[in-house]
């Protein structure tokens, strides 16, 4: 376990010894993400707090790329941001955008996890209904003159498909086609080779047709 | 991507449904406000890390305390063994074994020649014939009562040798019995006893004074009437 802050209500460590106990706000109008990192290191939660504010849409935009219930994503979120506060030990700022790049890959890292834990535990919730079935068939086999061809699949049949993949074939996917991140961006977040990434690419791509397929 | 505008081929209409699908999990802002929005949030990520470090806290103090006892040092042992290749694990016990069985075949000669040095010891000293010839000499002539030599002599093996640890310095034997008869002992035995320090004052032997309720070793020729004829004093 990495080091823990003393922060009042938090876990209580052996921890760092609050040296500087003047909140966040004093540090500044705006304090850089670096700073509120180590003020955070010597036990101030209300710069745990601000880091918080400042970047949980971030983290809940990219959770919603992976999961569409609601409780899923602020569970990713509470999981992602703990990781965060428990490994500020291992974390090496220095440019503008150090924090944000450090915590979405723990946000990948949690998202990823909770794919697999998914994956292992799937429930009927993936099934699809009739009319997502008929859609389907309809957009796959039809020339898009009927209504039915003309309905926006909705973001719920797509998370159903979506969820039959393996979880390394979503990830690539939603990193690329869904957070539009580049092949380097999404090898730099998943630690995966750049030709990895764009295998994993095309081997998912070709798996999600195949999911299509049986509705053909 | 969206929207079907013209004619398509089948892998055409399945490429757009990929993309489409993988559109569609795209959410709003004003669902992401919703969410960040919430009260909870924030206070469930407090609970949950305070849950997670009074976990790690417990592991802690049940470490600390194995190490207190000692348990952790052989727990890490034994679980990096068990971590290491099966080959490795069976090279270490097989190494190990080795170690003891040589520390056995060394030490296990060493006590056998320590026993054996005790053996000797203990048993009662038979007379040698040069001490026979001395005792005999000396009784022959009652008068002429040497004066006692504390020449010691060494009755064991040399320094150096293992066994000369117990090394035994003893007197020479000093007659004890004036008898009538002149005739040479042929026979007798020697009989280990314990005497009462004192007694190398009778014979002349110099004595520590302050040691002189302690007993000291002696050995002591008796003859086949059963008197003592000579006495020597062991150290």
């Amino acid at each position: 376990m990495a080091q823990c802050t003393n922060i009042s209500g938090f876990a209580a460590l052996p921890a760092l010894e609050r040296v500087s106990p003047e909140p966040a706000a004093e540090l500044g109008p705006q304090p850089a993400d670096d700073a509120l990192v180590a003020a955070v290191r010597e036990g101030d939660e209300t710069a745990f707090e601000l880091l918080f504010e400042r970047h949980r849409r971030s983290v809940i935009r990219l959770a919603y790329r992976f999961f569409y219930r609601r409780e899923q994503v602020e569970d990713i979120v509470q999981e992602s941001f703990a990781s965060a506060y428990f490994a500020l030990g291992s974390y090496r700022g220095g440019q503008e955008k150090s924090f944000i790049a450090w915590l979405t890959r723990i946000t990948v890292r949690t998202c990823y996890d909770a794919l697999r834990r998914a994956k292992r535990t799937e429930s009927s919730l993936s099934e699809l209904d009739e009319n997502d079935t008929a859609l389907l068939s309809e957009r796959l086999r039809g020339n898009g003159s009927s209504e039915i061809e003309k309905a926006v699949i909705s973001r719920d049949l797509a998370s159903k498909l979506l969820d039959r993949l393996e979880p390394d074939d979503r990830l690539v996917l939603t990193l690329l086609s869904v957070a539009d991140l580049s092949v380097a961006e999404t090898a730099e977040l998943t630690g995966w080779s750049v030709s990895k990434v764009k295998m994993r690419t095309h081997r998912a791509r070709r798996a999600l047709q195949k999911v299509l397929h049986r509705f053909v | 991507m969206l929207g079907k505008p013209k004619v398509t081929t089948r892998d055409e209409r399945l490429a757009d449904v990929c993309a489409e699908l993988l559109l569609a999990v795209k959410v709003s802002d004003d669902e992401i406000a919703a969410t960040a929005g919430s009260s909870d949030l924030y206070e469930g990520l407090r609970l949950r890390i305070a849950d997670i470090g009074a976990r790690a806290g417990r592991r802690t103090s049940a470490q600390t305390s194995r190490q207190t006892f000692g348990y952790e040092r052989w727990l890490n042992l034994y679980t990096a063994l068990m971590r290491r290749p099966r080959s490795l694990a069976l090279a270490t016990a097989a190494a190990t074994l080795l170690v003891l069985a040589v520390s056995v075949f060394v030490l296990l000669p060493a006590a056998s020649s320590t026993k054996q040095v005790a053996q000797r010891s203990t048993e009662p000293i038979a007379p040698t014939e040069q001490s026979h010839t001395q005792v005999a000499t000396q009784a022959e002539n009652p008068n002429s009562v040497h004066l006692v030599s504390n020449k010691l002599r060494r009755t064991s093996p040399r320094r150096g040798h293992p066994a000369s640890r117990s090394a035994e310095v003893a007197t020479e034997f000093l007659p004890l019995t004036f008898v009538d008869d002149s005739r040479a002992q042929e026979s007798g035995h020697v009989v280990r006893v314990k005497v009462p320090r004192s007694a190398l004052i009778a014979f002349g032997v110099p004595m520590n004074m302050e040691r002189a309720g302690e007993l000291i070793t002696a050995d002591l020729v008796v003859g086949d009437d059963g008197l003592a004829r000579a006495i020597r004093f062991v150290q």
